[in-house]
């Protein structure tokens, strides 16, 4: 995932290429020429308060919602021709699947309609790998809230997609099976998928992504790797003559604590304190 | 096609699961059976001549049109409630439900996923009516030796009715939630009925405006006149008084169908459905 350049040319091979993206609902402006990109075998967090685009962006990529300007494209295809939708798996913030059908025949029609030739063993270990194997015939209306967003995931899988995007994955799920969501996103990243993420929980994304953007009122607000994002560190520095704060690097540790050395001072403690993602995320989408 | 024929298998199924046939089958039986019994005690009271103040009316062409135009008027009704309430939530609806979204991001074209649904619900509705219709024809010759002058063109006028309302429904059903869409067919459908009632005061009254705007009126709504055209080619003819009569009554007689009338109802079918098509094309979900 980058920011754009100057001269920029649609990237045909990026699993995800969203470039000056803008989208507008009446008056209101939801997104604001966002740019990013995603490669295979990479996996993204899509991050932002409320409000921020973050469901409109992902709706534009699945093709639901038309873009105002910009281009958005998913495999090379343009996002909502039939070839982008062949290529993804999407799982919907908020979905319902027919309360008639079983668990099974929801898995079963998805991969009707995805083409997919994976027919029973493909149901099955779907299904078994979403934790849902003791329940595939048991109807959709049978289901709490949470066997239905593990169903979800399960279609979003459907026919080995190359591009899947989950929209709050784990938002009704129990912590077991907010672990299963970060195995299943760590497998896809192996075999070569790339995955789109979109999340309120931090933790959860800087657990499992490699890159995140965070959008904050239609535009992209920051981005970059999660490493990155929260590398800015303070340190705490406890000598004979008081405490003191630094903005400072884990690499610049050793030069300020030298440096007191060399003033003579007694350095009783050094407590490097790592800005974690929450802190570069708030940092990035409170009001400036 | 693959795509479209899925999604045509799911409605169907849909259906089936929610016993839509199964109560449908059940109930319109009760009704073909409550009928029957109403035919025979119609027929037999009316015997041979009916004296109509100090008229002397055929009892069996004067009973015959009034039922078979009730049976009519009924299947239209029950064949639009049917065609409603299987269509009404077909795109809105289930898009604000969140049915749709995970359907309509696989690679099914929006137009053929509303075209598939509308003709599922299309073809099942006409068989309904059909079926009925010849079920009852059948019953009110057997009972009271009443044929329909025309045995095949009351049932296709009457499909053609009931397809023209599964589009309507449909088509507004990509900008109207389920409950406000399946309120706006049911007034557009009540409209379009008072409206062939219209026609006929203006033709006893001779008042040519209201015959003007009434036939206007009908041709925005088609599935009024083609009802009007299935009540027609049932009805044995009459003559004289007893013509004026029957045609009198609220339910029989009819109206004679412009030569026009089908090509327009396709027409008027395949247009809308574009229509809806391309809105439902450029709509946010």
């Amino acid at each position: 995932m980058a920011l754009r350049l100057a001269g920029y040319a649609p990237d045909m091979t990026a699993a995800l290429d969203v470039d000056d993206l803008h989208k507008a609902f009446g008056p209101i402006e939801a997104l604001r020429g966002v740019s990013l990109r995603v490669e295979a075998g990479q996996v993204v967090g899509l991050l932002g308060p409320n409000g921020a685009g973050k469901s409109t962006l992902v709706k534009v990529l699945c093709g639901l919602v038309r873009p105002s300007a910009g281009s958005a494209r998913v495999s090379g295809h343009r996002a909502g021709s039939t070839g982008a939708r062949a290529s993804l798996g999407y799982l919907a913030e908020l979905f319902r699947f027919p309360p008639w059908l079983s668990v099974e025949e929801v898995v079963a029609f998805h991969q009707q309609l995805a083409g997919s030739r994976g027919g029973q063993a493909e149901r099955a270990r779907l299904i078994e790998r979403v934790g849902m194997g003791h329940a595939a015939s048991r109807r959709v209306d049978a289901l709490s809230k949470g066997m239905q967003q593990r169903l979800g995931i399960a279609q979003a899988l459907v026919g080995e997609p190359q591009v899947v995007i989950l929209d709050e994955p784990t938002s009704a799920l129990d912590p077991e099976g907010r672990r299963m969501v970060r195995e299943l996103v760590a497998d896809l990243r192996v075999e070569g998928r790339a995955v789109l993420l979109s999340s309120h929980l931090l933790a959860e994304v800087e657990q499992v992504c490699d890159e995140v953007v965070i959008l904050r009122r239609g535009e992209v607000a920051g981005s970059g790797s999660v490493d990155g994002l929260a590398s800015e560190h303070t340190v705490t520095i406890v000598t004979g003559s008081g405490t003191e704060v630094h903005v400072a690097a884990r690499a610049d540790v050793p030069g300020l604590v030298a440096g007191y050395v060399e003033r003579g001072e007694e350095v009783f403690e050094v407590r490097p304190d790592v800005n974690r993602l929450e802190e570069a995320y708030l940092d990035l989408v409170e009001d400036r | 096609m693959g795509a479209a024929l899925v999604v045509a298998r799911y409605v169907f199924a849909e259906a089936v699961r929610r016993r839509t046939f199964t109560v449908v089958g059940v109930i319109t039986a009760a009704l073909v059976g409550l009928y029957a019994w109403g035919a025979w005690v119609a027929f037999d009271a009316a015997g041979e001549v009916i004296q109509l103040r100090n008229l002397l009316v055929d009892g069996t062409v004067f009973v015959g049109n009034q039922l078979s135009g009730v049976a009519i008027f009924a299947q239209l009704f029950l064949g639009a409630v049917l065609a409603v309430l299987l269509s009404q939530s077909a795109i809105r609806g289930d898009a604000e439900q969140g049915l749709l979204q995970p359907i309509v991001a696989r690679p099914v074209g929006r137009t053929a996923y509303l075209l598939v649904r509308c003709l599922v619900v299309a073809v099942f509705c006409a068989l309904f009516v059909v079926a009925a219709y010849a079920a009852i024809s059948v019953i009110t010759g057997l009972v009271g030796d009443y044929w329909p002058r025309q045995p095949i063109m009351p049932a296709v006028y009457l499909a053609l009715a009931i397809v023209v309302i599964t589009a309507l429904t449909v088509a507004s059903s990509v900008v109207l939630g389920m409950t406000a869409n399946g309120i706006a067919v049911f007034l557009i459908f009540g409209a379009g009925l008072a409206n062939g009632m219209l026609v006929g005061i203006g033709e006893t009254t001779g008042a040519q405006g209201l015959q003007d705007a009434a036939s206007i009126i009908a041709w925005a709504l088609p599935f009024e006149p083609l009802y009007q055209a299935a009540v027609h080619a049932s009805a044995q003819q009459a003559d004289g008084l007893v013509a004026s009569v029957i045609q009198a009554g609220p339910f029989s007689g009819g109206r004679e169908p412009s030569p026009w009338l089908v090509p327009w109802a396709l027409t008027y079918v395949a247009a809308t459905l574009t229509v809806a098509a391309t809105v439902f094309s450029r709509r946010d979900l």
